[in-house]
């Protein structure tokens, strides 16, 4: 079903996870088409100058640590991102009429009456 | 505005019980003087928010006038008694707008004819006050150049 395929493998001198995609029909033929493969390191330059690496064997084993196909689930199953609801305005009418004081007047006059807080 | 279906829907002193934290134990054992040895300090405090809700055609707008702010509306009024005064409408209302910064007509007379669920008055001076007069008070302080609206 997937076309795509996630292959993981290990940089050997970095000792991180490299994630190789391939294109390929089922998850054995990604390993095999993997195998062998030239990798230019995407961890960078451990000192100046960068460095590749072979995906190949290690102590008798494949140096593949998984494979993953993409996308994860079958495109009929992955619904779009639900956008953000719309947000209805409420007029802000008030009930009645409101009286305001200005507030450095009446921190002023607060200030008034504990007099002795300096 | 038509301002004469306006209801005050609840007018309500509340009295939430809260233990004194243990901190708060401890403060008021080093602070203690040989005043405060006469009594033991009560080990429940209550705050005392003040909820007014006024409704107007289905609208319904509820207001929360926090414990520290009712008292300092408290402390207001009581300076004035204490130098001698008779604290009218008035000075409550102006009072009011001082601490809270904004008021209506029926916002004002909810939380000062606020009761406790007991039905003892919050504010016993004023609890037979009308929307009529504190309009008064507030057309007065507009008048003298207090607060605008």
């Amino acid at each position: 079903m997937a076309k795509y395929w996630e292959v993981i493998t290990r940089c050997p001198t970095h000792k991180k996870n490299v994630y190789i995609r391939v294109e390929a029909l089922d998850a054995d033929a990604a390993i095999e088409k993997v195998l062998g493969m030239t990798i230019d390191c995407p961890w960078g330059p451990i000192d100046a100058t960068g460095h590749t690496f072979v995906v190949g064997f290690r102590e008798g084993r494949k140096e593949i640590l998984g494979v993953a196909s993409l996308p994860w689930m079958p495109p009929a199953i992955i619904s779009a991102a639900q956008s953000l609801t719309p947000i209805t305005p409420v007029p802000p009418i008030p009930l009645e009429t409101i009286y305001y004081i200005d507030v450095d007047v009446a921190e002023k006059q607060l200030a008034k009456l504990w007099w002795w807080k300096r | 505005m038509a301002e004469g279906e306006v209801k005050i829907t609840r007018a309500e002193r509340l009295r939430i019980p809260r233990l004194l934290d243990s901190g708060r134990i401890a403060k008021l054992r080093a602070f203690r003087t040989r005043i405060t040895d006469w009594y033991a300090p009560a080990l429940e405090v209550f705050d005392e928010p003040v909820i007014v809700c006024i409704e107007r055609e289905g609208v319904e707008r509820c207001f929360d006038h926090f414990h520290a702010d009712v008292l300092k509306f408290e402390d207001l009024i009581a300076h004035k008694k204490t130098a001698g005064y008779v604290v009218s409408v008035k000075d409550a209302v102006l009072a009011y707008m001082l601490v809270f910064k904004r008021g209506s007509r029926h916002l004002i007379t909810g939380f000062l004819s606020s009761k406790y669920a007991d039905g003892i008055p919050s504010f016993p001076e004023f609890r037979d006050v009308h929307p009529e007069t504190v309009g008064e008070a507030l057309s007065r302080l507009k008048a003298e150049g207090w607060i605008s609206g």
